[in-house]
């Protein structure tokens, strides 16, 4: 051992705190994009409800032109692409076989890796937060502007409000996985969905048994759709649901899907093989060693 | 016998130090049982040919990839273990231009920078700044080869880190830069006790700075000295010879490269001076000059050990 005085290591605050300030860099342009964006929505609403409010005043026919905002809950799939996109954005610029800039930083690998996904988390549920309260705003907003119109907007339970959050977690977290693992996570981000679709397509020509089989990750109790609540949607569209069922589900679903995205973010973070491709065709290589003799 | 080049530095406290290193990319082994010893607070040249695996020795020393097989510390500490404590305490310029984080300015990277570095000297890296002529509100990626390697040297160097890995250092950069990035060594070197590790192509850029050189061939070190002993035990030869002359085995292996004109024989030879003069006079050889080679010519002759030594 030297006896050398080494220099210490950065202190955890520190390093979050800088991995924000990037994290917020880097991705600056996406959230001023998004919020332009909702921006426009809005305008978008209020303009329709303006315009639906002069017809009625002139007693004209309403030809569709009023939109109703507000909340609900199945709608956070789009929270949960924007969580993708998030995820995606953020390691854009980080070389994913390990020996870039990031890499040869002074703190743990796998505690740095999930410095940033952490970061770039809390960004996103800020992102959620702003977006549903914006959607709040403007669907409590446009009912007082519906005057003479009464439009009614449905309501969903409180806890229903959490929806989003947890399918923006559950999504960005296998992103981040995908991101932080693959050398081209966009591959795996779209190649999966794509080819469980074809996989799907593919059984919807044979049995119902076995179609409701290929489906079940998605529709069945704790699939993904019961993570995007699911189940309030088709409490409003005239399911007789029970509330203690209908959270029941969609907190099983979270447990299940965030334990699964966290696990294999963990893992990605702290492996060193240099991309999913190489793991799988080493799992694959394992396997096929047990039935095929060596040469 | 043959001359083991490859010596051993235990004898002083070492900086770093590998042990049977291996590191194998399919069928192809980029390092092979690589046993390296970096002398605390020395300079020290690691030079050879391209796929020779100097950087993937510096990758290693900085965990950035795991050997297949060996051990590698630096200041006494596992590689493996304590990678971050180890990447805390080094300067390292990587050999790529395009490290990354390519997006941000140039302020902006040297203040992110600074923040993972709780030792970074602020002036010094203002002087380092002004000295390479760095303009902090250019981004990374529109900046020319030179620039951009000045600012990692800046980087690698502010926090006055006790280890500077440098990863052909000088590439991208014009011949006036180059002396005042040399001259930048030199004296960062004389004000902070540092081990410098340096990996190159451009082995004469760095002669009077180097206390040591290791070359690497093959993923393997050939060789592995001060520059004190090379200087002083590898020597041209240059002698006439009579016809039909028969005297190489007087070398017993210690001829690293000969080259041949007409009787005139040329030698490059590890050993004493007066030894090998002695050894060449006795087998009817006249030697007519002797000369030391530049660390360029040490490691040509060195590197092209296997094909010239008869």
């Amino acid at each position: 051992m030297t006896t050398l005085q080494l220099h210490p290591l950065p202190s955890m605050r520190a390093v979050v705190r800088e991995q924000f300030r990037a994290v917020t860099l880097v991705t600056r342009k996406f959230l001023v994009l998004l919020g332009g964006l909702l921006v426009v929505a809005d305008a978008v609403v209020i303009y329709s409800v303006l315009a639906a409010n002069e017809l009625a005043r002139r007693g004209l026919p309403n030809q569709g032109v009023a939109i109703t905002p507000g909340f609900a809950p199945f709608e956070s799939f789009i929270v949960g692409i924007v969580a993708i996109m998030l995820a995606v954005l953020i390691w854009l610029d980080e070389d994913t076989s390990r020996r870039d800039y990031h890499w040869t930083m002074p703190v743990s690998r796998t505690t740095h890796a999930l410095s940033k996904v952490f970061v770039g988390w809390v960004l996103m549920m800020v992102t959620t937060l702003a977006a549903l309260v914006n959607l709040l705003m403007i669907g409590a907003l446009s009912v007082r502007m519906q005057y003479p119109l009464d439009i009614a907007t449905d309501t969903f339970p409180v806890w229903s409000y959490l929806v989003p959050f947890t399918t923006a977690t559950v999504a960005y977290l296998f992103a981040s996985a995908a991101s932080v693992g693959a050398r081209r996570p966009m591959v795996w981000i779209m190649g999966i969905p794509t080819v469980y679709a074809g996989i799907a397509a593919a059984f919807s020509f044979g049995s119902f048994a076995m179609k409701k089989d290929v489906l079940k990750p998605l529709t069945s109790e704790y699939g993904l759709a019961s993570l995007a609540g699911d189940l309030v949607t088709r409490s409003y569209a005239g399911y007789q649901l029970q509330t203690h069922f209908m959270v029941g589900r969609w907190v099983g679903s979270v447990a299940i899907w965030g334990t699964i995205a966290a696990a294999l973010l963990v893992y990605v973070a702290s492996r060193r093989r240099r991309n999913v491709g190489t793991w799988a065709f080493a799992l694959l290589n394992r396997w096929a060693s047990r039935y095929v003799p060596a040469a | 016998m043959t001359v083991d080049l490859a010596q051993d530095l235990s004898e002083w406290p070492l900086a770093i130090r590998t042990r049977g290193l291996t590191k194998i990319y399919g069928r192809y082994r980029a390092l092979n049982e690589l046993s390296l010893q970096v002398p605390d607070g020395a300079v020290y040249l690691l030079v050879g040919p391209n796929g020779a695996g100097k950087s993937t020795t510096i990758r290693v020393l900085l965990d950035l990839i795991r050997p297949d097989a060996g051990t590698a510390s630096v200041f006494g500490r596992s590689t493996e273990r304590d990678s971050a404590l180890i990447r805390a305490n080094i300067g390292y310029v990587p050999e790529q231009l395009d490290w990354g984080h390519g997006w941000m300015k140039v302020g902006r990277l040297l203040a992110h920078h600074s923040r993972y570095f709780p030792t970074w000297d602020h002036q010094y890296a203002n002087r380092l700044c002004h000295m390479f002529d760095l303009r902090m509100y250019q981004r990374m990626n529109t900046l020319s080869k030179g620039q951009r390697r000045r600012v990692h040297i800046a980087m690698a160097l502010a926090h006055r880190p006790p280890l500077l890995l440098l990863d052909e250092p000088t590439d991208g950069l014009d011949p006036l830069m180059r002396d005042d990035v040399l001259g930048t060594f030199i004296a960062h070197v004389a004000d902070s006790p540092t081990t410098v590790l340096i990996s190159t192509h451009h082995v004469s850029e760095f002669e009077q700075l180097a206390d040591y050189v290791g070359v690497m061939q093959g993923g393997a070190l050939r060789a592995q000295l001060s520059m004190e002993e090379l200087r002083r035990n590898l020597k041209r030869y240059r002698a006439d010879v009579p016809e039909g002359w028969h005297g190489t085995s007087v070398f017993n292996g210690s001829a690293i490269r000969r080259t041949t004109t007409h009787r005139q024989i040329d030698w490059v030879v590890w050993g004493t001076e007066s030894e090998v003069v002695g050894r060449l006079t006795m087998t009817g050889a006249t030697v007519r000059d002797c000369s030391a080679l530049t660390l360029n010519d040490a490691t040509l002759a060195l590197l092209g050990a296997r094909e010239h030594v008869r």
